[in-house]
């Protein structure tokens, strides 16, 4: 698969149908792994870096799941195309930024990858759509098993996989959820959220990791620990975790109905309304709007616009998607107005009963 | 950093002499630290002091009047900077990376370096992750026995050898590897 074609849809992992209501956007499972001859990321030199990149490919050569998988040399593409690469969750803002020999490689549906000589030799990730933390577990622990049986990996019996940084020995899993919180933050609960995650060694960022705003009231949760327990129990508690958030986020959009059935109605509407009609959309307004949206159809206020819809067009109107599409630089104001175009072409394909669910 | 007195030996104590209202932090060698000690001691030891000039029991004299009065207060804070000087200048033997470079950038530079700074890792990753021990799945390719057999010998030698040349730090992690197969053997 080359990058043009793949820019044209968004990734198929998202097509599917994610269960919670619409709460829990998709679920990612990540191990860091490395190879126990060559040194990490900060000392590893650019002949060992392509020794890396060999072996690995290699072993994934010989792995069931990676069986057609593709590999993007990063140092072979621009840095329009490695953003594009970083809107679709493959790769971390640090592998695109990065210098040397590094890459990915990751299966048809976009599920599967492996960052290769990102911060540790390999990045792992398993991502699918809703609650779905225990499978992506399981899809990445069968990647990891097919691999170590050509890698050697750097392991010890008492500290587990050792990695580059001390808050990934162990297990070097992280487990993360990408959760809509819009009642929670309309509330004005979600502080409180906050403090009780951190309270747990839980950690909270935007949607595109460390660093990043919440935009559109998604917040990523993960754990901290990766020492201590086992996977299971990590994803375990994490996939509790999130069926909680669920839960109050439920009953924060009930007691908006409740209290205040016709504002959220006219939002959720007003939000869909600019969404098909918009000529100029930012993308800190769209993401806003969308999430009025799919606080609309996690409360039935608004029936027919799948919710693999919503995140599908949240990573095809990203700046380096557009750019891809337009095949050349754009100015943000320029973005503006092929977002909004790109938005209401594909909203205006969908079935809306515009009368719906109105009281 | 030299001992601030006698500017020789390598300061492994931080001393803090607080004289009234004068705290005063001094980086000394063991061998200063001791003598400074002892002297804060006669001088803030009333049996041993000399009484004061004025000589007036019972009534408390201000700070200034007497010599005694000088180092009425006198706390001795002596606090090791680590246990021994070596271990703060921690290399890695096969990457290079200094403890000091792993603290600044927050990365081991390779596996080999969990060895080189284990005397420090536990408290860390006790404050990372509140664990210190793994106990998550392994690698699918399980080493044989034979093979765990033939590295626990190896180790042991190591171990010797690292205690003849006085590598102490080399050492500890030798040890918690050959205390780690030990205990899954024993399983």
């Amino acid at each position: 698969m080359n990058l043009q074609e793949m820019v044209k849809k968004p990734p198929s992992w998202l097509s599917g149908e994610e269960d919670a209501g619409g709460i829990v956007v998709s679920c990612r499972a990540r191990l860091a792994r490395n190879l126990a001859s060559y040194p990490f990321g900060t000392k590893i030199t650019d002949e060992q870096r392509a020794l890396v990149v060999q072996q690995v490919l290699a072993a994934a050569g010989d792995s069931h799941l990676m069986e057609d998988a593709t590999f993007l040399d990063m140092s072979t593409l621009d840095g329009n195309e490695r953003r594009v690469l970083v809107e679709r969750h493959l790769v971390s803002p640090a592998l695109a930024d990065s210098k040397g020999q590094r890459g990915v490689l990751f299966d048809q549906s976009e599920s599967l990858s492996i960052m290769i000589n990102e911060e540790d030799h390999l990045r792992m990730q398993a991502i699918l759509p809703g609650l779905s933390g225990g499978e992506a577990w399981s899809r990445i622990s069968a990647l990891d098993d097919e691999l170590s049986a050509s890698l050697d990996c750097a392991f010890t019996a008492k500290l587990g996989y050792l990695t580059a940084c001390p808050t990934n020995t162990g297990t070097g899993l992280r487990m993360s959820v990408l959760i809509h919180l819009p009642g929670l933050v309309l509330t004005e609960d979600m502080e409180r959220v906050l403090h009780g995650l951190s309270q747990l060694s839980f950690a909270v960022r935007g949607v595109y990791g460390e660093g990043s705003n919440a935009s559109g009231n998604l917040f990523q949760v993960s754990n901290q620990s990766t020492l201590g327990s086992s996977e299971e129990h990590i994803v375990e508690e994490l996939m509790r975790i999130a069926e909680q958030l669920v839960e109050f986020e439920r009953d924060a959009q009930e007691t908006l109905i409740a209290d205040a059935r016709s504002q959220v109605e006219d939002k959720v509407w007003r939000a869909y309304g600019l969404l098909s009609n918009a000529r100029v959309l930012s993308s800190q307004e769209f993401m806003n709007l969308l999430s009025a949206v799919r606080l609309g159809l996690s409360l039935s206020v608004l029936k027919g616009v799948p919710s693999s819809f919503m995140n599908q067009i949240m990573i095809t109107t990203q700046p380096a998607h557009l750019q891809a599409e337009a095949q050349r630089a754009l100015e943000p104001s320029e973005r503006d107005l092929r977002r909004a175009e790109s938005v209401r072409r594909k909203l205006a394909k969908l079935t809306v009963d515009t009368e719906g669910g109105a009281a | 950093m030299k001992c601030n007195y006698c500017q020789q030996i390598e300061a492994t104590v931080l001393f803090t002499k607080v004289a009234g209202d004068e705290k005063q932090t001094l980086h000394l060698c063991p061998a200063c630290a001791a003598k400074e000690a002892g002297q804060q001691k006669r001088e803030s030891d009333p049996q041993k002091s000399p009484k004061p000039a004025a000589g007036q029991p019972g009534s408390p004299s201000p700070p200034s009047v007497s010599m005694a009065g000088k180092v009425k207060k006198v706390n001795v804070v002596v606090s090791h900077l680590s246990p021994t000087g070596a271990k703060r200048g921690a290399r890695c033997p096969e990457c290079g990376t200094t403890y000091e470079e792993f603290r600044k950038l927050g990365r081991f530079g390779c596996p080999t370096c969990y060895e080189a700074f284990a005397p420090h890792l536990v408290r860390l990753f006790k404050r990372i992750h509140g664990a210190q021990a793994h106990t998550g799945k392994g690698p699918a390719r399980q080493a044989q026995p034979q093979e765990i057999g033939e590295d626990l010998s190896q180790l042991k030698k190591k171990l010797r050898e690292a205690v003849a040349e006085e590598a102490y730090e080399r050492a500890a992690a030798l040890r918690d590897r050959i205390s780690s197969i030990d205990a899954k053997e024993g399983e």
